[in-house]
């Protein structure tokens, strides 16, 4: 909004670039009532960007240079949070865990949603039911669902083991398994987020032309032809926009864990934002706690500028 | 970064509103105090009731409760970003293991100069909840509620099973037997639950069976770890061949309590818990025992969790009148209303002699044996805002040794690397 602000200053001076200085930028009086106006229009969204991210980036990172436990204001500590980083086993752990769960996530749940997109894509009796059925657990509270799971999942008394050994096949572990418990938890997540995915593919699938597909048949392609040269290059751009939702979903996946296992059993299953919630408001080390969330968004960031780089020089975004 | 952000919005939000609706209360007119009480249903009501009297019987103190979080778990996070803002409560529900961090802002007024009145009958209180309030000598609140962990027992699985209830003076070999012979691996009952989550539910389920060993957790001087000894280890052994050896032990690993709902399903035998399940359990209609501890060489510690109101600095015409309310609240009288509507158990010596404490012990039947149950408890958790984190490494020792992952003495030591980096930094 800042900079829709700045564009507007600057466009008198710019746009009548001949004109002499008593006229540059009209009749001051008018001037004064452009900028207020525009001001007003931009102040609020300026107030809240200002109040709601770059102040409290800032104290945050005022905060991760102190030993602060939040109740008190702690003393200045340098930089030794971020060298204490380096080594401590959980936060590369938690790193372990966020990356695992990005290599999973992204590439099932846009698959998933791709292929559901496509069924639902198609005209058939009570489609609006079935369109409703995939977005519930998108809509549903992650916190409830977390909980849900967690007795879904039990080793002992839950549905899934229940089948499991009902078929003959042998009961597992899941979330009392610290080898599998990122895995369970990993499915969960695309479960509960992939509705999104399906939404939006389904938008974009409505956008492809008819006469394009009809051209194609006319032509002569099948089925998986068409879905290979038509239907994957125009849905494209979505794919990439999903993936970069995902990776931002998944670098702030907390709220399923609180519920379900708590980042445990043995850590197995702490991601980065889980941690530095332990940090800050379990065991008082908000400080490094917020040096944790610097590194995280370093990492983010990154992750996020390549990604878009990348999808720029791919014709992938626009 | 990322949730670290919606806190601030509340406190920017919260300081705009603190702006427009404070009042500190030092004009004239009733004071007003505000209390968190991080209750939910019956307890909720319960103190609730209790204010209610309260601010008829004192016109010129007026107190406005609200529950300040959906639970008292979050209490401190709430409570915190109300410093920030000023928007902190009068008085507030804490933990007990809060109680080194709460102490040290200044924003916690020291009560020492008013618990000396006549009113409050300090020497009242049980000791070790005066050790909770009292901080390296700075009193940071009243003595909310104690609980000490003991043994319920289903009646009905344990005569099935053809087990006599246990005896005061049982021991862990008798438990470990008796847990055997509850488990059935047909009808998914089993002997007992220990909780691996990962938090202070795992780690305080070890102290009293390290205590009574003879260990301690940090050493005297608190900057080392203690509980790695071999009395440690051997307390970590007893839980380990339960849960490895003998499978009679159902493994909690969320944080949903789901040992708890076994046990009210009447498919736990032998609860590790407290009172404070009772109007649960009571609900699902379990025919429930008590026993203390089981013991180790005939000595049955036990530890207890006494948590706090605390006071909050709002000037000190709002620090007298909260003292005057805990005062008031914190009475016999009061606490019998408070005991019998949530099963809490006495606070104070004198409760004991009054004649409601009879109609308590009729409607949580049992209930004795738990308030006999506090004289076990003789030691206390570490005071020092470091020793959530140091349970959080024990209770990784835990679970691992729990699942079979790794052996007592060689978890522990783990921990205890990990504890004396963290207690070595200086400050906090």
């Amino acid at each position: 909004m800042s900079a829709v602000v700045t564009k507007k200053q600057g466009r008198p001076a710019a746009a009548r670039p001949g004109r002499g200085g008593s006229r540059r930028g009209g009749p001051p009086r008018r001037r004064a009532a452009e900028q207020a106006a525009g001001w007003s229009f931009a102040g609020p969204s300026t107030l809240l960007v200002l109040g709601f991210s770059l102040l409290p980036m800032g104290w945050a990172f005022r905060l991760s240079l102190t030993d602060s436990d939040l109740v008190t204001e702690g003393q200045s500590v340098g930089l030794d949070n971020y060298r204490a980083l380096a080594d401590d086993p959980v936060f590369w752990k938690s790193i372990r865990n966020t990356l695992e769960l990005i290599a999973l996530y992204i590439p099932i749940s846009l698959a998933l949603g791709l292929a559901v997109a496509l069924l639902l894509n198609k005209p058939i009796k009570g489609i609006g039911f079935y369109r409703a059925c995939f977005l519930v657990p998108f809509v549903a509270s992650a916190a409830a669902e977390g909980l849900l799971m967690a007795f879904v999942f039990d080793k002992d008394f839950g549905v899934v083991n229940g089948l499991l050994t009902r078929t003959g096949l042998p009961a597992q572990g899941f979330l009392d398994d610290p080898s599998q418990a990122m895995l369970v938890i990993s499915g969960i997540f695309i479960w509960t987020q992939f509705g999104f995915n399906v939404v939006i593919y389904l938008a974009a699938l409505q956008e492809i032309p008819k006469e394009v597909m009809e051209a194609a048949s006319i032509d002569g392609a099948g089925p998986w032809r068409t879905f290979r040269h038509i239907v994957v290059p125009s849905v494209r751009p979505i794919s990439m926009f999903l993936a970069v939702w995902g990776l931002i979903d998944c670098l702030q996946f907390f709220d399923l864990l609180m519920t379900s296992t708590k980042g445990g059993p043995v850590n197995s299953t702490i991601t980065i934002v889980y941690y530095v919630w332990q940090l800050a408001f379990e065991y008082f080390t908000a400080g490094y706690g917020a040096a944790v969330a610097y590194a995280l968004f370093a990492g983010s960031l990154a992750a996020i500028v390549i990604g878009l780089v990348f999808g720029r020089r791919k014709g992938f975004l626009l | 970064m990322k949730n670290l952000v919606p806190i601030l919005a509340a406190v920017l939000l919260g300081a705009a509103a603190a702006c427009s609706s404070s009042g500190d209360g030092n004009s004239g007119g009733p004071v007003e105090l505000m209390l968190w009480h991080g209750q939910d249903d019956t307890a909720a009501k319960s103190i609730e009731k209790l204010v209610a009297s309260f601010n008829q019987t004192h016109p010129d103190i007026k107190v406005k409760t609200d529950s300040g979080g959906a639970t008292a778990d979050t209490m401190l996070p709430k409570v915190t970003a109300g410093f920030a803002a000023g928007t902190h409560p009068d008085i507030a529900y804490m933990y007990g293991s809060w109680g080194a961090a709460l102490a040290r802002s200044p924003k916690v007024p020291n009560l020492k100069r008013y618990i000396s009145g006549p009113n409050v009958k300090w020497d009242d209180f049980w000791p070790n909840t005066r050790q909770s309030s009292t901080i390296n000598g700075k009193v940071i609140g009243f003595p909310s509620a104690v609980d000490a962990l003991s043994v319920l027992y289903n009646k009905k699985l344990l005569a099935e099973a053809n087990i006599k209830p246990p005896s005061p003076n049982w021991t862990w070999d008798d438990f470990r037997e008796m847990s055997r012979k509850l488990t059935d691996a047909k009808t998914k009952t089993y002997g007992t639950t220990f909780a691996i989550s990962g938090g202070e539910e795992t780690t305080w389920l070890l102290w009293p069976l390290v205590w009574q060993h003879g260990g301690s957790i940090l050493s005297p001087d608190g900057k080392k770890a203690a509980f790695n000894s071999p009395q440690g280890a051997q307390a970590l052994s007893v839980m380990q061949q339960m849960a490895v050896q003998d499978k009679s032990v159902y493994i909690d690993s969320s944080p949903a309590e789901k040992g708890q709902k076994l046990f009210e399903s009447g498919r736990l035998g032998l609860f590790l818990a407290g009172p404070w399940v009772l109007p649960d359990v009571q609900a699902a209609k379990i025919d429930y025992g008590f026993a203390p501890l089981p013991g180790t060489n005939g000595d049955h510690q036990t530890v207890s969790g006494p948590d706090n109101w605390a006071v909050f600095d709002h000037g000190s015409r709002r620090i007298k009148a909260s003292v005057e309310f805990l005062t008031w609240l914190t009475q016999p009288e009061q606490q019998l209303v408070w005991m019998k509507d949530t099963g809490a158990l006495p606070t104070r010596r004198s409760i004991l002699q009054q004649p409601g404490y009879q109609e308590f012990l009729k409607k949580y039947p049992g209930i004795g044996v738990a308030t006999d149950n506090l004289a076990n408890a003789k030691q206390i958790r570490p005071v020092t805002a470091k020793y959530p984190r140091v349970s959080s490494f024990v209770a990784e020792a835990i679970a691992s040794t729990l699942l079979g992952r790794s052996d007592p003495k060689a978890a522990l030591d783990d921990a205890a690397r990990k504890s004396d980096a963290l207690l070595a930094v200086p400050g906090q």
